[in-house]
């Protein structure tokens, strides 16, 4: 209701001009600060001219009431547009329902814009909640596969660690067995040029051996030769000491004679017989001397055949010799011959082994560096296997939170 | 006192004694000589070395014999004939008595009647076969 001012109610004719203007502006003084709702009571201004001025005060203050009821208006309108695109937001936050507009229909001019803007924004909202929805599942989707990919690399790069960890152990007990066999091989064709010194030291000795018993056997010819002679030379003394013995048996038998003749000749032939006695003691002298004789020829006939028969078992065993130490001396010489091939094929096993020891070691470096380059990748795997699992996470968030929005 | 002359000779081992007179000649052995005794009562010489030859009506045969040792002069009083009961019992007339040598017997062979037997003896056995 309106209010009339103090100083316009009282009466003009009471007041002066300057109460009068008082009033005005007094009513002035509230339009200033706001209160449009005092008037100027017109009728109490007795001034012309302050009668004007107070209508148009009044004129003022009621257009200026108007203004403000329709920026009131307004401004309720735009509140209560503002509470309702407030409340569509709000519905979205709280509820995330996107499934529709604001719900506004003909909004004010000026709100339009905004409406317009914020249907826009939820549509907007919808389709990006849509394709979040879409991307969330493909995400997650593909975060899972990624995640069994790496898994499965994982478990692939840690059985292929293990496999280079064997196969770099293997490696190393090969490289191991490749020095060992280096080694060996080094001993054998060391050992092997020791054989052959000592094969053609053999060679020589043999060849020595040879010599000797072929001299032995030329020796033993000569000594068999030699006991051939003398066995003829003693078979001759034999002949003659036979001749020997014969002739004093019959020297014997003569003295016999003799002495028998003496006997019966009696006293007479006493001195006859004492001389065929005498010849007879000489001739079994001479008999018992070839007896001896021929008991040493038995035993030179014993001992030159016991030394022919040594003899000849000399040349047998010579002969043998010297054919076994020919036998032994081709043995030999293969025996060298075999072991020269033998100390070559070492010495060729030796540089292949020092090769094969250099490339084994090289293999080794290489492998221990792959088995650590594959640590990594199984690290890197695991890694990755532990970022799609994240990934996959995330991707399970982003669906929880896309479908907090209701879209349809 | 008076002498006698007698050879000493072998058989089978055995020394044995004969008459120097009753031997014409002392032979070589020889297993091919004919009319040669191998074989007799004193034994069978294997290798005989000598052989005694006696003269047998007017030929000569020999006794084989080992060895002939010697022949030596003894006194007569050594050399005795067989006695009778001996000679009866021996059977046979080839030993004519024993000669005491040192301090050994030996028999006295008589050569020629030795020879006689044993030529009979052979005689009779080659007429057997």
């Amino acid at each position: 209701m309106r209010k009339t001012s103090e100083a316009a109610k009282a009466s003009p004719r009471s007041k002066s001009g300057s109460g009068q203007a008082e009033a005005i502006f007094r009513v002035l003084q509230n339009l200033a600060n706001g209160d449009y709702g005092e008037r100027v009571d017109v009728d109490r201004i007795t001034s012309p001219q302050l009668k004007r001025i107070a209508a148009l005060v009044n004129d003022v203050a009621e257009h200026a009431t108007d203004q403000i009821r329709g920026v009131q208006e307004r401004n309720k309108s735009l509140r209560d547009g503002m509470q309702e695109a407030l409340d569509a937001i709000l519905q979205v936050v709280n509820q995330g329902e996107l499934s529709g507009s604001t719900g506004i229909r003909n909004p004010s001019p000026t709100l339009s814009p905004l409406v317009k803007g914020i249907d826009q924004l939820l549509a907007t909202l919808r389709s990006f909640t849509l394709e979040m929805g879409e991307a969330s599942l493909q995400i997650s989707a593909s975060s899972a596969e990624v995640l069994a990919a790496a898994t499965q690399h994982e478990s692939s790069m840690a059985q292929q660690a293990s496999a280079v960890h064997e196969t770099t152990a293997t490696m190393a007990e090969l490289k191991s067995a490749a020095g060992n066999i280096a080694d060996n091989a080094r001993t054998v064709a060391a050992v092997a040029e020791q054989t052959v010194i000592a094969a053609r030291a053999g060679e020589a000795a043999l060849k020595s051996l040879l010599s000797a018993i072929q001299t032995i056997s030329q020796d033993a010819d000569a000594i068999h030769e030699a006991m051939e002679r003398l066995s003829r030379r003693v078979e001759r003394i034999g002949s003659v000491v036979e001749v020997i013995d014969e002739i004093a048996d019959r020297s014997d038998l003569l003295a016999l004679n003799a002495a028998l003749e003496g006997a019966k000749a009696g006293e007479a032939g006493r001195g006859f017989s004492i001389v065929a006695a005498e010849m007879r003691r000489l001739a079994e002298n001479v008999l018992t001397s070839t007896q001896e004789i021929k008991s040493l020829i038995g035993e030179i006939r014993e001992a030159t055949d016991e030394t022919a028969r040594a003899t000849e078992r000399n040349r047998q065993s010579a002969k043998e010799g010297e054919d076994q130490a020919d036998q032994a001396m081709q043995s030999v010489q293969a025996i060298l011959a075999g072991i020269e091939e033998t100390s070559d094929a070492a010495r060729v096993i030796h540089l292949a082994t020092q090769q094969q020891r250099s490339a084994t070691e090289q293999v080794v470096q290489s492998m221990t560096d792959l088995e650590a380059v594959t640590r990594q990748a199984q690290e890197g795997a695991a890694q990755a296997a532990g970022a799609a699992a994240e990934l996959a996470k995330l991707a399970d968030r982003l669906s929880s939170l896309a479908r907090r929005f209701r879209v349809s | 006192m008076t002498e006698r002359g007698i050879l000493l000779f072998s058989v089978d081992g055995r020394r044995h004694a004969v008459d120097a007179g009753d031997v014409r000649r002392i032979a070589m052995g020889s297993e091919d000589e004919p009319g040669w005794i191998r074989s007799s009562i004193l034994g069978s010489p294997p290798r005989p070395r000598r052989g005694l030859v006696a003269a047998l009506e007017g030929e000569e045969r020999a006794l084989a014999v080992d060895e002939v040792e010697g022949i030596e002069i003894v006194p007569a009083a050594d050399v005795s004939p067989l006695p009778r009961l001996a000679r009866e019992t021996i059977g046979t007339r080839g030993i004519a008595g024993i000669v005491v040598r040192e301090d050994e017997l030996l028999f006295l062979v008589d050569l020629p009647q030795l020879i006689r037997e044993s030529s009979k003896e052979l005689s009779s056995h080659a007429e057997d076969e």
